[in-house]
């Protein structure tokens, strides 16, 4: 009994006397071309750049430990628990509108359902909106109009009575066209709110 | 006496900083505590964070925050975290993000900061730092 209880005590003591504590860092595949972290220790640095590669880190002086590859699957299952828990990166949806105006076109018009089923899937969310114009007219109207056109999607919102924490109301009339053109031109494309629940 | 002086600037300072909210708890499981200025207090979903904040799950806990700027952060069970600094303010091209996991496993999802000012994000882990370039990734600090 007692020789037991002695070699159960060595064996819990070892990692507080002989290990030091160990990190370790994964790179995980996020669907986007720039992906990579660098790993730095006072003893140097490591890149991970290929998703599902990992290092160890041991102490601070010593140099991060070479790069491994590791099984997605094995990963996904050793840390369930913390991946179950990432939420879901922003989703950003485009509305675009009559010219001149803040009637929706009407293909805009019929994806507002899915932008309130976004929302009631996303709780509790915040939403973002931010109105554009094109470069046609003066820059200081497609301002306000940028702004009316936010503010009949944030009305549109309020009517549906979605459940939202807060929502901001941006405009930046004809300063951020998605497809750049010169000053005085009409451009559907731009005529545009973007909406980002998050 | 100076430095009395000096702290209690530090705290108003900080405690003004602290009174703006830099993310929302979107994910949550089990225990899960945070120390926000005080004593460290249970938090739910839609629960808000700020600057300075530290983090604590339980066992067979876990939770998943979402930040202004979208970054998207995660923590599994027994983990220690603490949101250093936070700072998102476009208008004015300000950019800050300090945080440290002392114990436990992170999930990492970076958003905005970590693509406009890569160089601001500082992930700090006890042997170093995770420097990040839009990035998705998991950190493990065992004890």
């Amino acid at each position: 009994m007692t020789p037991f209880v002695i070699y159960a005590g060595v064996i819990l003591a070892l990692p507080f006397i002989f290990s030091h504590p160990k990190t370790t860092v994964v790179l995980l595949d996020n669907n986007r071309s720039s992906n990579g972290v660098i790993v730095t220790t006072e003893g140097g640095s490591t890149s991970l750049d290929t998703p599902y590669t990992q290092t160890f880190l041991t102490t601070p002086d010593a140099k991060p430990e070479a790069v491994s590859r590791v099984d997605a699957t094995e990963i996904r299952k050793k840390y369930a628990q913390t991946l179950d828990a990432l939420p879901q990166p922003p989703v950003t949806l485009l509305f675009y509108f009559e010219e001149g105006s803040v009637q929706l076109t009407s293909e805009s018009k019929s994806q507002t359902a899915a932008l309130i089923d976004l929302i009631k899937t996303r709780q509790p969310c915040f939403v973002d909106i931010i109105g554009h114009t094109d470069t046609e007219g003066e820059a200081k109207a497609n301002y306000d109009l940028a702004l009316k056109r936010a503010q009949m999607v944030k009305s549109f919102l309020d009517e549906q009575k979605v459940e939202m924490k807060d929502v901001s109301v941006v405009s930046y009339g004809e300063s951020d066209p998605l497809i750049p053109t010169e000053d005085g031109v009409a451009e559907p494309r731009n005529r545009r709110v973007e909406v980002t629940v998050r | 006496m100076k430095i009395s002086l000096a702290l209690s600037i530090v705290a108003m300072a900080s405690s003004l900083w602290g009174a703006e909210s830099v993310a929302i708890v979107k994910n949550l499981k089990g225990d899960v505590l945070v120390k926000q200025g005080g004593d460290y207090k249970s938090i739910e979903r839609g629960s808000y964070l700020q600057s300075g904040d530290i983090l604590q799950t339980g066992d067979n806990s876990s939770v998943g925050v979402a930040f202004n700027d979208g970054t998207m952060i995660s923590l599994g069970p027994k983990s220690l975290f603490v949101v250093s600094q936070y700072r998102f303010k476009p208008s004015a091209n300000e950019y800050d993000f300090d945080m440290t996991l002392s114990k436990g496993t992170a999930a990492v999802e970076t958003g905005k900061i970590g693509k406009l000012a890569p160089q601001n994000v500082s992930f700090k882990i006890p042997q170093g730092s995770v420097g990040i370039r839009g990035t998705k990734f998991i950190v493990e600090v065992e004890e």
